[in-house]
């Protein structure tokens, strides 16, 4: 089908980082916890991989066992065809200069100045002081911050730090960049421009990048590929098109609602006495659709075709990758016979439906469950040796 | 002048020689006892960061023994200490007397202690500086360096302020088994010869001493910090 097409060309490019059954567990005995379990996934050159979660579900861990900051307790690490979960301490070290990384709360050293955060990462290669401080120069420059070279991370803006962190990061001439949540500490405006400034870099240099984030609204924004983690698990994964149009998981599904504000909407109906008679007539569907754009004439066919009235409750419209993601909450009115002969029309248009009743949300983004926070503070404190 | 400074203090302007040796020692006992002490137990204190639980290169049974060591010979009193200490002392310094010999007690109370600041103050470093630096490619030893002494200098000179009070009062009682110093003035001129004005002055140096010491450390600080 047409979507095929569309990953291919999204996530282009042979595999350069490739996780085979990793598993990472957490202390011993009975407080032993599996914080990622059995995750394989293929990060593909060019692509801009989202990993997406609640706090808790292993993502970050995950994505350590990436530059082996976390070693796997079983499972492969293939970066550019090579094995290197098992490399020595000392092998790894010119390594992690190639699988570069930003962090949420940006880890830039507060005595030193912007140049010499940038430079940090030279200091055993063989490259004299001058050049390498030209060469952070210039990335000063591509990352927009170039004026702030003497300043000291504490006189900057949150926006602005990340942005330091990043050309840090690219100093070693990274193949792929591993974002851990680097825009949840930020602004939503401040969030977009870094946004903006990966994806650049993406196209410019081709540099591979791995975001993890609690946001959707950040993958839909620049992703290509998408894996969505719980507890520890990937539930569902693959080209961003591919995962809206089929979520295979209920949590992707929320992700989705949430992300496109329909999980509002679908509260509303849900829950407010307003909508008490659309609900118990057990009419309201949602209509979901990637690519097609087919909801706007949908009404209209169900009409003339099967006398069904479809009233618009709630809808939203987001385009992902120059395709159209459609979503609307409706409530059909006709007889049951000619509401499942639409409903069976939508499905074979491509437009899926979903009852009102089937339709889970979450009240806010930030549920966390007490076993959540249990995973974070043993990620934290414990290491798996 | 002169002839106010004999009203009020008529045992020290008899001696005033004897007071100037008796700071000299001190400031001898204390600057290099501090020296040493804090070389030691800066090395002391970046092993117990490091091996601890969670540490850069965390090693169970070597911080434990070390984290053993330093309570004991943190809860040893300094007197008795440098009671403990005097093979060692003769051993190292040849003697047990003079200002020499007390440094080894000196050092050896204040390693221990220095080390414990030093590794409560570098745990104030944010772990995520050293995963940032572990994540641009940075081995332990540039880890120690570049991170932990340079990120912490500033909780280190703090620290090594309040170390130093410490270590002035170490001197003060080493001075009065034979080592000599202000403490020693204090105590046999002052104390036991009813000379209280002597004591008073002793007093008045040792903490001009420390203020000065504060005041400097005070000052390095804020130049480093950002």
């Amino acid at each position: 089908m047409s979507l095929d097409t569309r990953t291919t060309t999204a996530g282009a490019g042979a595999p350069l980082i490739d996780l085979d059954h990793i598993v990472v567990e957490f202390g011993h005995g009975r407080n032993r916890f599996r914080a990622v379990d059995d995750v394989s996934l293929t990060i593909r050159k060019g692509s801009i991989y989202g990993i997406i979660g609640f706090s808790g579900a292993g993502k970050s861990t995950l994505v350590r066992t990436m530059n082996v900051l976390q070693r796997p307790t079983s499972g492969t690490v293939t970066f550019n065809g090579a094995d290197i979960g098992a490399l020595s301490e000392s092998r790894l070290l010119p390594l992690r200069r190639k699988i570069a990384m930003i962090f949420q709360h940006f880890n830039l050293m507060p005595s030193r100045t912007v140049l010499d955060n940038v430079t940090l990462p030279l200091i055993h290669e063989k490259i004299s002081k001058r050049d390498a401080r030209a060469k952070a120069m210039h990335l000063l420059e591509l990352v927009g911050i170039a004026d702030k070279a003497k300043a000291y991370p504490r006189q900057l803006s949150g926006g602005q730090q990340q942005r330091v962190a990043i050309a840090r990061a690219l100093i070693g001439d990274p193949e792929v960049l591993l974002c851990d949540e680097a825009t949840s500490a930020l602004d939503p405006r401040t969030t977009r421009s870094i946004l903006a400034l990966l994806k650049d870099l993406n196209e410019r240099l081709g540099l591979t990048i791995v975001l993890i984030t609690h946001q959707m609204q950040v993958v839909k924004d620049i992703c290509t590929d998408l894996a969505v983690m719980s507890h520890g698990r990937v539930v569902d994964s693959g080209s961003i098109l591919d995962v809206f149009d089929h979520p295979s998981s209920e949590l992707t599904r929320e992700f989705i609602y949430t992300s496109g504000n329909m999980n509002k909407g679908i509260t509303l109906m849900q829950t407010h006495p307003l909508f008490a008679r659309e609900r118990e007539a057990g009419h309201v569907y949602l209509l979901s659709s990637v690519g097609s754009g087919a909801e706007e004439t949908l009404m209209a066919d169900a009409h003339d075709r099967f006398g069904v009235t479809g009233n618009i409750m709630f809808g939203n419209v987001d385009v992902i990758h120059n395709t159209p993601v459609g979503m609307i909450l409706v409530s059909l009115d006709g007889p049951d016979a000619a509401i499942d002969n639409a409903l069976a029309y939508f499905k074979s248009v491509g437009v899926g439906a979903t009852p009102l009743a089937e339709l889970h949300v979450n009240e806010s983004e930030e549920n966390e469950t007490p076993a959540a926070d249990a995973a974070t503070a043993s990620e934290r404190g414990d290491d798996n040796e | 002048m002169s002839e106010l400074l004999e009203t009020w203090l008529p045992n020290v302007s008899l001696i005033w020689p004897e007071v100037w040796d008796a700071t000299y020692e001190t400031l001898y006992m204390v600057i290099i006892g501090a020296a040493i002490g804090y070389a030691l137990g800066l090395v002391l204190g970046l092993l117990l960061l490091l091996t601890r639980r969670g540490g850069l290169t965390q090693n169970v049974v070597v911080y434990n023994i070390l984290d053993k060591i330093v309570n004991i010979v943190r809860s040893i009193p300094f007197i008795i200490l440098m009671a403990l200490l005097v093979g060692v002392t003769r051993l190292i310094v040849g003697t047990s007397i003079g200002t020499d010999a007390m440094i080894v007690p000196i050092v050896g109370a204040t390693v221990p202690f220095y080390a414990r600041q030093v590794e409560n103050a570098l745990l104030e470093i944010d772990p995520g500086l050293v995963e940032a630096a572990k994540a641009s490619g940075l081995g332990t030893l540039d880890i120690i360096w570049r991170v932990y002494l340079r990120e912490g200098r500033v909780p280190i000179i703090r620290v090594s302020a309040l170390s130093f009070i410490n270590v002035v009062a170490f001197s003060a009682m080493a001075g009065v088994v034979g080592g000599g110093g202000l403490g020693n003035l204090a105590i046999i001129r002052g104390y036991n010869r009813f000379q209280g004005d002597v004591t008073l002055v002793a007093t008045l140096i040792i903490l001009v001493i420390v203020f000065v010491s504060q005041i400097i450390c005070n000052l390095l600080a804020k130049r480093l910090q950002h």
